[in-house]
């Protein structure tokens, strides 16, 4: 006849029933012929199958093909990391003749001197905000001259701004026209 | 897996000497000898797995032909995702989930019915070493197993042959840990039903 120890079956053999409750289960065991010949019969058969199913083996064309569409791959990687070395150096090369072959020298047009700004040609000292740099010009009655804000925007805000950049504008002389 | 098979896939897997040799000054190259020398380590990881994968993918086909099938698209697929696979432990359970998805897929894509049973001769031959009894047992079980439904087989198989833990399993199959145990309470009692004469013979032959 089977009892409530008897539903703990399952769950032992599973290995779920915790440390007391196995004991209890284990002691039920000793008494109970039915689960015991259940659990044998359960290990019986676990060890059957194991031993059974890992007799299995894929064969060996099997691996080959694996194998073999692997190294497929493999090579189709090396190729794609041969031909992006190959661009690289290509495109280094490129650069490195066109750094050495500047052709023809370009048509002279305005830009501002950002390389090497000229030296200043005027510095408000009074006023302390701006300084002026001269720029080329492609105009010979112009000059070009940027003003560079010497302090920060907050105190600028805080003097007269027309004070600060009336003589900045005075330096502007000439026409383009 | 014999040695002499791992022996063979580390070698297809070895990494590309001529390019790197060709390219060694490069940082370049120096990156893609590190990542070749990081796949081949995979590799041999992986492929210590092929029988595992291919045993499963035998056991949910039914069907030697599919069964090579599977393990091939699954170790190829294995092998372009491993870079994904953070724990090289785990890379037999990250196999056969794989196998488990591709084999789902193939099913949802040709309506098969996944509940094909293992043709007989699929069923190998047990251990030669064994008496014709224990033979004939182990085949009883084998053909008992494969006649379980699919989710239970499944379940049975990886924790009964592939000895995967019930967490394991449950990653694997895409289910719960309770749906593992009961799975495979059911799929014990149903076995040990199946094949009480069995046990009762061999039980009468050890005495």
């Amino acid at each position: 006849m089977k009892n409530h120890e008897c539903e703990q079956l399952e769950a032992y053999l599973a290995d779920e029933l915790n440390d007391t409750t196995a004991a209890d289960f284990l002691a039920h065991l000793e008494v109970c012929a039915s689960c015991r010949a259940e659990a044998d019969q359960q290990a019986w058969l676990d060890q059957l199958l194991h031993d059974a199913g890992t007799i299995t083996t894929a064969a060996p064309d099997v691996l080959w093909e694996v194998e073999d569409q692997i190294s497929h791959a493999r090579r189709k990687q090396r190729r794609m990391y041969g031909m992006s070395t190959l661009l690289a150096a290509a495109s280094l090369l490129l650069a490195v003749g066109l750094r050495r072959d500047p052709g023809p020298t370009p048509a002279p047009k305005f830009e501002a001197n950002r390389q090497s700004p000229a030296a200043p040609v005027a510095t408000f000292t009074g006023a302390e905000d701006v300084i002026v740099i001269q720029h080329e010009s492609p105009y010979p009655n112009v000059t070009i001259v940027q003003v560079y804000p010497t302090v920060d925007a907050s105190r600028r805000r805080e003097r007269n701004s027309e004070r600060i950049l009336l003589p900045a504008t005075n330096i502007l002389r000439g026409d383009a026209s | 897996m014999t040695s002499a098979r791992l022996k063979r896939l580390y070698l297809v897997a070895a990494p590309g000497s001529e390019l790197a040799a060709r390219d060694s000054a490069t940082a370049f190259s120096k990156r893609v000898a590190t990542d070749q020398a990081v796949d081949t380590q995979l590799d041999a990881t992986l492929a210590a797995h092929v029988d595992s994968v291919y045993r499963y993918a035998l056991r949910i086909t039914g069907n030697v032909e599919q069964a090579e099938e599977l393990t091939q698209e699954t170790m190829l697929r294995g092998w372009r995702n491993r870079r994904s696979l953070k724990d090289p432990t785990v890379a037999k359970s990250w196999l056969l989930r794989i196998a488990t998805n591709l084999w789902t897929d193939e099913i949802r894509r040709s309506q098969r019915r996944p509940h094909q049973l293992i043709e007989p001769s699929t069923i190998p031959n047990p251990n030669p070493k064994s008496t014709p009894e224990q033979q004939e047992s182990a085949r009883q079980a084998l053909a008992a197993l494969d006649q379980l439904p699919p989710r239970q087989r499944q379940v049975m198989h990886l924790i009964t042959i592939e000895q995967l833990s019930h967490a394991e399993v449950a990653k694997v199959l895409a289910i719960t840990a309770a749906a593992v145990k009961a799975n495979l309470a059911a799929a014990r009692k149903t076995l040990r039903t199946q094949l009480k004469d069995v046990y009762k013979e061999h039980q009468g032959n050890k005495t």
